[in-house]
């Protein structure tokens, strides 16, 4: 996924009433996006790339794309994603323009131009109706993460059409058409989640491209920060002061001291998992919704082992109540003196806890953590013999992703009985604490 | 087919530039988008270009360059700041606070940005919230010339017979020590800009010498607050109320009244806002000891209002007001047809950190009321009245939420009825908080 720098060509500006191959440009990509034209082969779209009119655009889930068009309006793309850009036309003499896109799957950000400005001027065909966007800012979600949602950040007027039919109507800003999974639209106050979901997936990761300190340092930050060092293959050591990103890469922990280095990123996250074994007590299947978790980052030293791993607060867990193993993963130091790897940890869950929330601690540096259960604290005792989760966080060069997914292949030991665990999962990560050193 | 814009449609708030300039500063930014159509990744050009946007007006241009910049360098403190300055500027308080948050979170936060994003959350989170109870209290001391508003001269004709007015009706200067409390509650019906509001007034006085003119006096106003926006109307607003009101003068109940109105909210320009009020009330003065005729001024009161604001800078306010009313009595010399005007200004300046600016607000007014007809006894004509008053007020804030105000004012009232000839300079020391 090449993110590079390649000079645009000039966007031709349209005559009145003429359609024009060029609709816009892309102004900004950060990771995968392709773009497939109208009897064209699929290419991967880079930086300054000319969008073309009905080139089907489509991201994958890391991916970040915004498009700017000639009038001023922009479409930022999420992570899997697809828009295509139908029609767009402006004369700049007369200030006017019409746009008509159409978005499938995934999460969009619409800024209005002068298209906006006008009754009209705006049409989104989407999988729930059209919308039409009158002056202003809107967020549009169809990943199927939440219920369908069309959010009015600012403007004069979103509505939502089956048909001749309106069907969702916006006037106030702050507000959502939500349509159910029946295809009934309602209108409610746009949930704090909801945008702050949005902030998340509309930024991207630092790309190297246009780097952070160019920008502070064009906003006259007057308290610079390193920018993370690129990834580097010969294990060089960054200074001990440097910071981690909110999601730090596999290249900034390979490169760079990690002295006494914390951060912790939190989130939630579903799961579904089965169960099958001898013993009736183990309930067959569980499915978690929306639980929180998060994911710490805690560093002794670089030549030590340090560990980080799934913390679980707050709801009830609805995993086996007779005790079990949780396998965590510790960051080791390799032996050949350069960069980390992964290995199993576990905890042991004792039976006779009344399990209503599970807390595990790993920052000990004996190799044990510590389990709460309820009200009562052990420390962990017993480990089975073989337990390893897979997958747990997508381990990529572009750093233990904000979308955590994989798959649950496991077997678990509880008093003799061994029990398989298999399932899914998968969640978000936000970083409410900043790396710290 | 494109869709016909017009050319002040595109900005989102008030142009900071005017006249040349703005067309200058336009050009500029037209040019800079070519650009920075060409050359997406340069910072400075997306930079620039959405500071003149902001100057222009353009938020959405100035939001659109800066969330691209986002893309790139997400952990960028003073990014996510700026745009949360620029979704405050709009109104989108939802997103403002999300972007500060991010500030917050940012590894390169320096402590300005901590500082002036917490408050920053703060205010845009109450904003979401929707519910809130705000309110003022001012306590203070007055000194008034005419306070009990007696005649100047001593001999009145009455009917073509010369009088000599007692003491006790003539002009008399006093103190008053007064305290008055505004709150109002307002409960967000979740319907895209619908509220229920409740107003409460309370005014307390006490005379150092005129113990007949001891007031407490309360209001409460309560009612919907519909948002227009579905109609068109951005940021209009039609509350409808309910009226109730209670005065005890010298610790005696002198009026009770019960009423009903509209309040129509228009925004015709950025910075500027229109509002028509009417009120329909009916009145039920209580006759005492010391007003035994009161009474007489029982009856309905309809009162329409017309108010314009401008606030032409952050500096600088103009405000404006008429009015008609007509009361009705028991008796045809207590109803009267009135109208006024008044205009002002309010000047704002010297603006600390952590203070707000102190201002400086001059108001001017001119009344007349027509009775309906004579009283019998005074003259063969209904009396009518002619008044006018100029204040000024000068606040000076101590805190965020205190401030000193200064207040003087003159009131003349000429009558063809001599009795009710007067005027009335006053001084007015009070402290004054907000919560």
């Amino acid at each position: 996924m090449r993110v590079g720098l390649i000079v645009l060509g000039a966007v031709a500006l349209m005559a009145t009433g003429a359609r024009a191959e060029t609709v816009g440009v892309a102004a900004a990509v950060n990771q995968s996006a392709t773009g497939v034209a109208p009897g064209s082969a699929m290419r991967t779209l880079t930086l300054g790339d000319q969008i073309i009119h009905d080139e089907q655009i489509v991201t994958n889930n890391q991916g970040l794309l915004q498009i700017l068009l000639a009038d001023g309006s922009s479409f930022t793309v999420g992570p899997n994603s697809s828009l295509k850009i139908d029609s767009f036309v402006y004369d700049p003499n007369a200030n006017s323009a019409k746009l008509v896109a159409t978005v499938g799957t995934g999460v969009f950000r619409f800024i209005g131009g002068v298209a906006s400005k006008a009754p009209g001027g705006v049409e989104i065909n989407t999988p729930v109706g059209t919308v039409g966007i009158r002056g202003g800012i809107s967020n549009l979600d169809f990943s199927g993460a939440k219920p369908f949602h069309i959010d009015m950040v600012y403007g004069v007027g979103v509505t939502l059409s089956s048909g001749q039919k309106i069907i969702g109507n916006l006037y106030h800003s702050g507000y959502s058409i939500v349509i159910d999974p029946n295809g009934k639209a309602g209108v409610l106050k746009t949930p704090p989640e909801w945008s702050a979901q949005f902030q998340i997936q509309m930024a991207g990761s630092n790309s190297g491209n246009v780097n952070g300190n160019k920008v502070a340092g064009a906003l006259g930050n007057t308290n610079k920060t390193k920018a993370p060092k690129e990834e580097k293959g010969d294990g060089k050591t960054a200074s001990a002061g440097d910071h981690l990103g909110p999601v730090a890469t596999w290249g900034q922990i390979n490169n760079s001291d990690l002295k006494n280095v914390t951060a912790r990123y939190d989130g939630t996250y579903s799961a579904d998992l089965t169960y099958t074994g001898p013993s009736t007590h183990v309930p067959a299947s569980s499915t978690i919704n929306n639980n929180p978790f998060a994911l710490v980052y805690s560093f002794a030293d670089r030549s030590g082992t340090t560990y980080f791993g799934l913390l679980h607060t707050g709801d009830p867990v609805p995993s086996p109540t007779n005790g079990s193993n949780v396998t965590l993963y510790q960051l080791v130091h390799n032996t050949s003196g350069h960069g980390y790897h992964l290995a199993p940890y576990q905890v042991f869950i004792p039976s006779t806890a009344s399990l209503t929330s599970i807390k595990i601690d790993v920052d000990s540096p004996a190799g044990r953590g510590f389990a709460t259960f309820g009200t009562s604290t052990t420390t962990g005792g017993a480990l089975a013999t073989t337990a390893e989760v897979n997958g747990l966080f997508l381990n990529t060069d572009a750093g233990v992703a904000q979308a955590v997914a994989g798959t649950v292949d496991t077997s678990v030991t509880i008093l003799g009985n061994t029990f398989d665990l298999n399932g899914a999962f998968a969640g978000n990560l936000t970083s409410t604490t900043p790396p710290t050193p | 087919m494109t869709v016909a814009v017009p050319a002040h449609a595109a900005s989102n708030v008030e142009p900071q530039l005017t006249g040349p300039q703005l067309a200058d500063i336009e050009a500029q930014r037209k040019a800079l988008f070519q650009k920075m159509l060409a050359e997406p990744s340069n910072v400075d050009l997306a930079l620039q270009y959405a500071e003149l946007s902001s100057q222009t007006g353009d938020l959405e241009g100035a939001i659109s360059a800066l969330e691209r910049l986002l893309i790139f360098a997400p952990q960028v403190a003073r990014l996510n700041y700026e745009l949360g300055v620029l979704y405050m500027r709009l109104g989108a308080y939802e997103q403002a606070s999300t972007d500060f948050k991010a500030a917050l979170a940012s590894p390169d936060v320096t402590d300005d940005i901590k500082t002036n994003a917490g408050k920053y959350i703060a205010i845009a989170d109450q904003q979401v919230k929707g519910d809130y109870l705000i309110g003022t209290a001012t306590a203070g001391v007055r000194y008034q010339t005419n306070a009990n508003g007696g005649a100047l001269d001593p001999f009145i004709s009455l009917n073509g017979i010369e009088y000599q007015l007692s003491a006790s009706a003539l002009a008399d200067p006093d103190y008053n020590a007064y305290m008055t409390a505004v709150i109002q509650a307002s409960h967000d019906m979740q319907n895209q800009g619908d509220r229920f509001n409740l107003d409460a007034s309370l005014y307390l006085s006490k005379y150092r010498k005129h113990s007949e003119l001891d007031t407490i006096a309360g209001q409460v106003e309560v009612g919907p607050v519909l948002a227009l926006d579905k109609y068109g109307l951005k940021g209009a607003t039609l509350q409808l109320i309910g009226i109730a009101s209670v005065v005890e003068l010298s610790a005696v109940p002198y009026l009770y009244a019960l009423g009903v109105g509209g309040v129509l909210t228009t925004v015709p320009g950025p910075g500027a806002s229109m509002q028509t009020r009417f009120e329909y009330i009916w009145e039920a003065y209580q006759a005492s000891v010391d007003r035994p005729d009161a009474d007489q001024l029982s009856g309905p009161r309809a009162r329409l209002t017309q108010t314009a604001q401008v606030q032409a800078n952050d500096y600088f306010r103009l405000y404006g007001t008429a009015y008609g009313e007509r009361k009705v009595g028991e008796v045809g010399y207590q109803s009267a047809w009135e109208a006024g005007i008044s205009a002002g200004a309010k000047i704002a300046f010297g603006a600390g950190d952590d203070v707000p600016a102190a201002s400086l607000d001059m108001q001017v007014g001119v009344t007349k009321r027509v009775y309906d007809e004579s009283d019998g006894v005074t003259l063969p004509e209904a009396r009518n009245d002619k008044s006018a008053y100029v204040q000024a007020t000068l606040d000076i804030p101590l805190t965020a939420k205190t401030s000193i105000l200064t207040i003087a004012g003159y009131r003349t009232q000429i009558s063809n009825y001599e009795i009710n000839t007067f005027d009335d300079a006053s001084l007015t020391l009070a402290l004054n908080t907000d919560f």
